[in-house]
């Protein structure tokens, strides 16, 4: 990936932002810029809730090169505490039994890099909420 | 829809072909198809490959290997529509028949992942999806029906080992294929004890590397010389579908189930109507929700079909005698094109795992997780 690619994609990378259709009060995550439902193209930036519950989950063995190193690691689907439903990466889960229904919030992390020399990622993950 | 005809068919062998080039599998797959359909001389070719761009780094690839197929001077266009790009290529030839500019289109499909390692087959796929999203946070094609086959499961109440016969139903229809990548059976046992790709997903329920080329002479009715082997293609239909992250409901595949009401509003087709179907299998859990999403079963119901033999070839609905995505083999840009040649090999009475009097088959094929996916209906010309 280059810098300009990463750069302009990172606001909602970095946080939970959405766009959101006051028409039909749909959110969306990623952010889009026309409403899938009525085409509406004045949608507007909404903050995401942090916090959520893992619908579905899977531990990805087989991935992508920058991936690699990281396998075997978590993908999920989870549905935010405002409805809306997520696809992410898992972290922080090496001690955990994970199972569908429990309780997930969204952290910064590094997703991967460049090599050594090359540009570092980072992006959104969730992890269990400790009790 | 139309009076567009295949007259002819080519394909290689589905394998891992170390030693021949791209250019060289469709060589042999587009000399085939001409010398199959009499000798015509196509006036255009119509190329499908998703990921030669990455896997070959090679662009504007309907031009080379026009030239590499020896024709000096001929139209020729790529078509890409990730895993269904076959199809579309199909579609746009059958376009330019219809419109009456061309006779004759030679439609070549050809992928050729195996000149890349299996991470980097991998990365190439992950193009097919949204990669500032999926690809940015690690999501891999695999990883979304590994979540969909939990999902499936808890919902009806069914095992694995019901999903994963798929697996060997393909397995048990390639061993008579003589173009199938795996012509072995595999028993259950063998397929769960298989390594993870993206759990509960198992290396022996996912499609394999596959390299190979197939291509269809496709023709206006006036170039039909030989009735008893030329395949009607009765009408071609697509429909597409929120990206997965934006979907509601993740049981059920709406691009077919559009595409399907599309296919049937143009045909009057009736359920019973279609002898035999080539699916896009790509996972195992992938056949059960094509099935249901289409209606040809009720929800939850694929699994139970699949063990009361519905889907053998004398069951009620003979489901991928080619072997599938997972033993025919899945070279991606040219899978649609090897299911439409199973077709015409059952339509011409000619298949390794033949459907008694077969008239009517139906080929599906999809992108990712059905994202986008194609419907076409063949039929028997006489």
């Amino acid at each position: 990936m280059s810098a300009p690619i990463y750069w302009r994609e990172k606001l909602y990378r970095y946080r939970l932002v959405a766009s959101y259709c006051d028409k039909c009060n749909k959110k969306y995550y990623p952010p889009r810029p026309v409403c899938l439902q009525c085409g509406n193209t004045e949608l507007r930036e909404v903050k995401l809730p942090n916090t959520g519950t893992l619908i579905s989950f899977t531990t990805v063995y087989q991935t992508f090169p920058e991936f690699s190193k990281l396998a075997p690691y978590v993908i999920g689907i989870i549905r935010l505490d405002d409805g809306t439903t997520i696809v992410a990466q898992l972290t922080d889960v090496d001690q955990i039994e994970l199972k569908e229904g429990i309780r997930v919030e969204a952290v910064f992390r590094k997703m991967y890099e460049d090599g050594e020399s090359g540009l570092i990622y980072y992006g959104t993950k969730f992890r269990p909420v400790s009790r | 829809m139309s009076e567009v005809y295949i007259t002819g068919i080519g394909y290689t062998q589905v394998s891992e072909h170390w030693v021949k080039s791209i250019k060289q599998l469709s060589l042999e797959a587009a000399v085939k198809a001409i010398k199959d359909s009499g000798y015509k001389k196509p006036d255009s070719i119509v190329l499908s490959s998703s990921l030669a761009s990455f896997l070959q780094h090679q662009e504007a690839l309907s031009n080379l290997i026009r030239e590499y197929l020896g024709f000096s001077n001929l139209h020729n266009i790529k078509v890409e529509a990730g895993e269904c790009s076959g199809s579309a290529a199909v579609e746009v030839a059958t376009s330019l028949i219809n419109s009456g500019r061309f006779k004759n289109v030679l439609v070549l499909g050809v992928e050729k992942p195996s000149d890349k390692l299996p991470q980097e087959f991998n990365a190439s796929l992950s193009s097919t999806l949204d990669r500032d999203y999926y690809f940015y946070n690690g999501i891999t094609h695999a990883s979304l029906f590994a979540l969909v086959y939990k999902l499936y499961m808890k919902q009806y109440g069914i095992k694995q080992e019901d999903i994963a016969a798929f697996a060997v139903h393909d397995h048990a229809m390639a061993v008579n294929v003589d173009y199938a990548q795996y012509r072995f059976p595999i028993s259950i046992d063998r397929v769960l004890s298989s390594p993870n790709v993206s759990e509960p997903l198992k290396l022996f329920e996912a499609f394999p590397t596959s390299d190979g080329a197939s291509a269809l002479m496709i023709s206006s009715k006036d170039q039909v010389d030989n009735p008893d082997y030329a395949v009607k293609l009765e009408a071609i239909s697509s429909a597409s579908d929120l990206s997965f992250v934006y979907r509601s409901d993740f049981l059920s595949f709406n691009s077919l189930r559009f595409a399907f009401e599309d296919l049937r509003k143009k045909t009057k087709l009736a359920k019973k109507d279609i002898n035999f179907l080539e699916i896009h299998d790509s996972y195992s859990i992938a056949a059960p929700l094509i099935i249901e999403s289409l209606g040809l079963a009720e929800k939850s119901e694929a699994c139970k079909m699949l063990k009361e033999g519905e889907f053998e070839k004398d069951g009620t609905l003979p489901l991928n005698m080619s072997g599938g995505l997972k033993a025919r083999g899945h070279p991606i840009g040219a899978t649609p094109i090897y299911q439409i040649v199973e077709a015409v090999l059952q339509l011409r009475g000619k298949a390794s795992n033949q459907v008694s009097n077969a008239e009517t088959g139906l080929v599906q094929s999809m992108s990712n997780i059905a994202d986008q996916a194609y419907l076409i209906l063949l039929r028997r010309y006489k």
